[in-house]
């Protein structure tokens, strides 16, 4: 099971598949020469490969991550309190989806993109509630914010274009990861 | 106008009014939303009574840490006028109840602001009562119940379900058999649920309902987001918003009641009559849910001529008070009409073109709003390139998908995100065929040309990121077998290999096999056109279009308004006659001799051939003509034996083996197709005398003169001594960015690079699509030094960043080269630009 900092970069890389040093600092929060201290550690431990565009987990990094994702959360898994929160949230994300999806069709409709944004305002208060459990997850509230905040500035690439750390982009790691806790395999639909 | 019948405005103990009564300029006081119904009563439209409580009523809360007692008790008397001029009871009250919508109303619209709550009234007497006059036992329940959601969810932050949920089984039981105690358990199942929830001081009062209701609007002006909103904007915290609160009507009272929607104009043609549809009998949720199926607004059974009538007389007098196509939610209500909202219409990008053209020739606007009208999204989505009819017609369907994203592309198909990343990155056409993808899959994506899953809905991830992309995407070919470990895949019986051609239509979802041609559509070509036109006029550009073959040429100088071709590449025109090779045999040919004579010939007999059929295609236009840059990053893409060439080839004249004869070439084909305007240009130049030994080999050979291109910024400091004798100077701007960043040739096409590189915070500003960081004013100060006569204008390329040519366009540059496909959206742009 990998330390607390080293599963936060390497996470953040899984999720991303490739990502700069700079990107996992400001996913995880943790200083950037930290970030690049530890990155240059796990590329020496055969763990990622540095490339120009960014980090890359290798097999090990891989089973690393999910290895750490199996022991760390065993605990939250058995958590009937969890799981029914999972439940609630597959609710909300397929109404988040579906505002997403009318949003664009609609060409970014004010109405539906205040429902879009109440959508994500309401996951970021129910974060509150695994925050014991996954401590980590207010990285997530912070960036929902930040990028919230950039939408509202009238930068609408920040609901869901998907090079830059936009709201659906976001949603989209959370819930990748809050499956990796629990441990269930992706839907597809 | 009202005004003079307002008591004392100054007056600050007055924080409740009608909106008859209210200043309709004094948005700071009243906010948006009042001051837009006033200015509607005002032009005789009719609409629900209301009242709206000034900011301030806001300021007062926030002093008082809560409602002062005064603002209760002319919120009270002003409900009791509401009562008394619809005839209805609040809360209390043996009629129908009277229900009503609670509103914020900032001078400007914000994010984080409380959202309307609606139905605010509807108690359990008054639900037995709604039940009653309506008939419905399953109305009154409902409105009921969404009041409650609503409530729990805006005003107290509740999840909505959670309470719904909670009665879900009584509200079933109390729709089935509306008695008053079923109705009183259900009222007590609300509060119980509510409470437990965390709200312990849940009341069933209407009274305490609404002042919470107002209080939560006061309160969400310091949202979160509202204050970073504002903080952004330089918006007063202290400004407050209002609170509008509006009576509701019914559209299921009786058969002489309805709800509706009209627009002022067909919202998918833009046609100017009025368009909509009617609910006989029905609320205007039941149009939005479909849960029932409306008629047209000019059925004979549906809406009353009278009514339609009216509908059209005011939708014509809101069109002058928007300045625009409007939509209007309308109810009827015991044959009495009511408009309940009125906003800009929603419209399809054809509407949007021919509403915004045939609303300046009705005077209504002017040029610069209709450019305002139509994004240049729009204007890209009507000219979307789309299969050739025909060939779509012969074409056999590969598979039937759900269509995710519209557009038609084709390319090959690769199985892996990282696989499409790095053969797009070698030129190819990608179509990525994923069994589904995830976040991981970004960059390939972002590579491809279209999108193919075997899984998931129109709302799958593949769907959701293409359309974000713009990308064409089929999702949910269940019939494809992909597998991913011998990189091949299955439909049917049809077994096929990783790199099989596929061609994509995200409209219908069907995706075929093999490479289907694409061609530019023609949507709305007519109102394009005018549009266009109007862009021209505020713009004032001249545009040169860089044709890429003489078969090109026609439809471009039949339809675009280019006065002038350029800046064509003798290369394109190779590679369309399908000599490139030759070329570059001939040039290695001159490496090795470059006194040969034969090959002089072979080259000059080349450039003759490339370019005749497009001199003779566009006779009395005037052409500029770039000859071929060896040193360029495309060359060195092109070319394989490039590293093993000449190095004196790099260089912008090269050798005189090359540049004459190619320059002959031209000059044959021009005597032949008597053309007097070929101006050929010579590329990457940076001083005055390699231009002057060009211009004079040309008009040695007897072309009319010569022109430049400028790729460096010692090329621009020159650019003032060059004008002196060039025909035309244009400055290649992909070129310019990449050698004033000193960049290497690798990353000429990689734009999404900069991106991520900008949003990792190591640069300010995107190079692709900022002049920041030096460029412009670089630019600023040779442009300075050049004669008001100089033709100088910017060869933009293929896919050049429109904040890049609006900042060129600020800076003063009026000449512009644009490949076909970019012409119109570059015109638009522009016509923006100048008309913001």
């Amino acid at each position: 099971m990998l330390p607390d900092v080293d599963f936060a970069i390497l996470n953040a890389i899984y999720l991303k598949k490739m990502a700069s040093a700079q990107t996992v600092a400001e996913v995880t929060g943790l200083p950037a020469d930290e970030v690049a201290a530890r990155l240059d550690a796990l590329a020496g431990a055969g763990s990622v490969l540095s490339m120009p565009g960014g980090a890359m987990l290798l097999g090990d990094g891989t089973a690393q991550v999910l290895e750490t994702y199996r022991q760390a959360y065993a605990q939250a898994r058995a958590q009937a309190e969890v799981v029914q929160w999972y439940e609630r949230f597959e609710v909300l994300n397929a109404r988040f989806i579906g505002q997403v999806s009318e949003w664009q069709q609609s060409e970014g409709d004010e109405r539906v993109e205040r429902r879009l944004l109440q959508s994500a305002e309401r996951l970021v208060r129910e974060l509150e509630a695994l925050l014991p459990w996954v401590p980590r997850y207010a990285r997530y509230q912070a960036r929902f914010e930040r990028s919230m905040d950039l939408v509202d500035r009238g930068e609408r690439a920040y609901v869901c274009k998907p090079t830059l750390d936009s709201v659906h982009n976001i949603w989209f790691e959370f819930h990748e990861d809050i499956l990796a806790v629990l441990g269930r395999p992706r839907d597809t639909t | 106008m009202r005004q003079e019948h307002i008591p004392t405005a100054a007056c600050s103990d007055e924080f409740v009014l009608p909106v008859e009564a209210i200043d309709a300029r004094d948005t700071a006081r009243f906010g948006g939303k009042a001051t837009g119904l006033a200015r509607m009563v005002a032009a005789g439209i009719p609409v629900p009574p209301a009242f709206v409580i000034g900011t301030d009523g806001y300021r007062a809360f926030r002093a008082g840490g809560g409602l002062p007692a005064a603002l209760v008790g002319q919120v009270r008397a002003a409900i009791g006028e509401l009562e008394s001029r619809t005839g209805r009871g609040f809360g209390a009250g043996s009629g129908m109840p009277l229900l009503v919508s609670v509103r914020s109303g900032a001078q400007v619209s914000m994010p984080g602001m409380m959202d309307t709550v609606l139905n605010l009234g509807v108690t359990c007497d008054a639900a037995v009562r709604l039940a009653h006059h309506t008939g419905s036992a399953g109305f009154a329940v409902d409105t009921w119940l969404r009041f409650w959601r609503m409530f729990a969810d805006i005003v107290l932050g509740l999840d909505a379900e959670v309470v719904a949920d909670a009665v879900e089984a009584l509200a079933e039981a109390a729709r089935r058999e509306p008695t008053r105690e079923r109705f009183e358990r259900m009222e007590a199942a609300l509060l119980q649920a509510i409470a437990g929830e965390g709200v312990p001081d849940v009341r069933s009062d209407p009274w305490w309902q609404l002042q919470r209701a107002i209080g939560a609007v006061f309160e969400s002006w310091d949202s979160r987001r509202a204050k970073a909103y504002r903080a952004h904007h330089g918006v007063s915290d202290s400004l407050g918003t209002a609170v509008t609160v509006q009576a509701m009507v019914f559209g299921n009272l009786d058969a002489r009641s309805g709800s509706g929607v009209a627009f002022t104009r067909d919202p998918n043609t833009g046609e100017p009559v009025l368009y909509g549809e009617f609910l006989i009998g029905r609320q205007g949720e039941d149009l939005v849910s479909g849960s029932a199926t409306p008629q047209p607004l000019d059925a004979p059974e549906g809406l009353s001529a009278a009514h339609r009538e009216a509908l059209a007389d005011c939708g014509q007098r809101l069109e002058q008070l928007y300045s625009d196509a409007v939509d209007i939610e309308f109810t009827v209500e015991c044959d009495r009409l009511y408009f309940l909202q009125v906003r800009p219409a929603k419209r399809t990008a054809p509407a949007a073109v021919r509403i915004a053209v045939e609303q300046v020739q009705e005077g209504l606007i002017g040029r610069a709003a209709a450019l305002q009208r139509v994004s240049v999204e729009q204007l890209k989505k009507l000219l979307r390139p789309a299969f050739e009819p025909q060939a779509l017609a012969r074409a056999e369907v590969l598979v039937q998908g759900t269509p995710a994203s519209p557009g038609h592309a084709f390319g090959v198909a690769v199985l892996d995100a990282d696989r499409a990343e790095a053969i797009a990155a070698s030129g190819e056409r990608v179509v990525l065929l994923r069994p589904t993808t995830s976040p991981q899959d970004i960059r390939g994506m972002l590579a491809s040309q279209a999108i193919v899953t075997a899984r998931g809905g129109a709302l799958s991830h593949a769907a959701v990121v293409s359309r974000a992309l713009d990308v064409p995407c089929v999702v949910g070919c269940e019939a494809i077998d992909v597998d991913l470990e011998r990189r091949c895949f299955r439909v049917g019986e049809v077994q096929m290999e990783e790199g099989a051609p596929l061609s994509v239509d995200g409209v219908t979802g069907k995706v075929y096999a093999g490479l289907l041609p694409l061609e530019p559509a023609s949507q709305a070509a007519e109102h394009i056109d005018r549009l266009l036109a109007m862009a021209d006029e505020c713009a004032r550009a001249e545009f040169s279009v860089a044709v890429a073959s003489s078969s090109e040429t026609r439809s471009v100088l039949r339809r675009s308004g280019a006065v002038r071709l350029g800046v064509v590449a003798l290369t394109d025109l190779m590679i369309a006659a399908g000599t490139l090779d030759d070329l570059l045999d001939a040039i290695n040919e001159l490496g090795r001799d470059p006194e040969r004579s034969a090959t002089h010939d072979r080259l000059a007999r080349l450039s003759y051939e490339a370019c005749r059929g497009l001199l003779l295609e566009a006779t009395g236009v005037p052409i500029d003509l770039r000859l071929p840059n060896l040193g360029s990053p495309r060359a060195q893409r092109m070319i394989s034996t490039w590293a093993s060439l000449a190095p004196r080839l790099f260089l912008p004249l090269g050798l005189k083996g090359l540049y004459v004869p190619l320059l002959r070439g031209v000059a044959d084909a021009a005597r032949e197709a008597r053309h007097t305007q070929v101006f050929p240009l010579v590329p990457g130049i940076n001083s005055v005398t390699e231009f002057e030994a060009f211009r004079a080999a040309a008009v040695a050979q007897g072309l009319p003169g010569a022109g430049a291109v400028i790729q460096s910024p010692c090329g621009l400091y020159q650019i003032a001594a060059l004008s002196e004798a060039a025909a035309s100077i244009w400055v290649d701007l992909r070129e310019l960015i990449r050698t004033f960043y000193g960049l290497p040739s690798a990353l000429s096409f990689a734009d999404d690079v900069f991106e991520s590189y900008v949003a990792d915070g190591y640069m300010q500003h995107n190079p692709r699509t900022s002049l920041e960081g030096g460029l412009a004013s670089l630019l600023q100060s040779s442009l300075s030094g050049l004669r008001g006569e100089a033709h100088v204008g910017i060869d933009c390329g293929e896919g050049s960043a429109s904040s890049l040519v609006e900042a060129l366009y600020t800076l003063g540059l009026r000449r512009f080269s644009v490949p076909p496909q970019s012409l119109a959206s570059l015109r638009l742009t522009l016509g923006r630009k100048a008309s913001q």
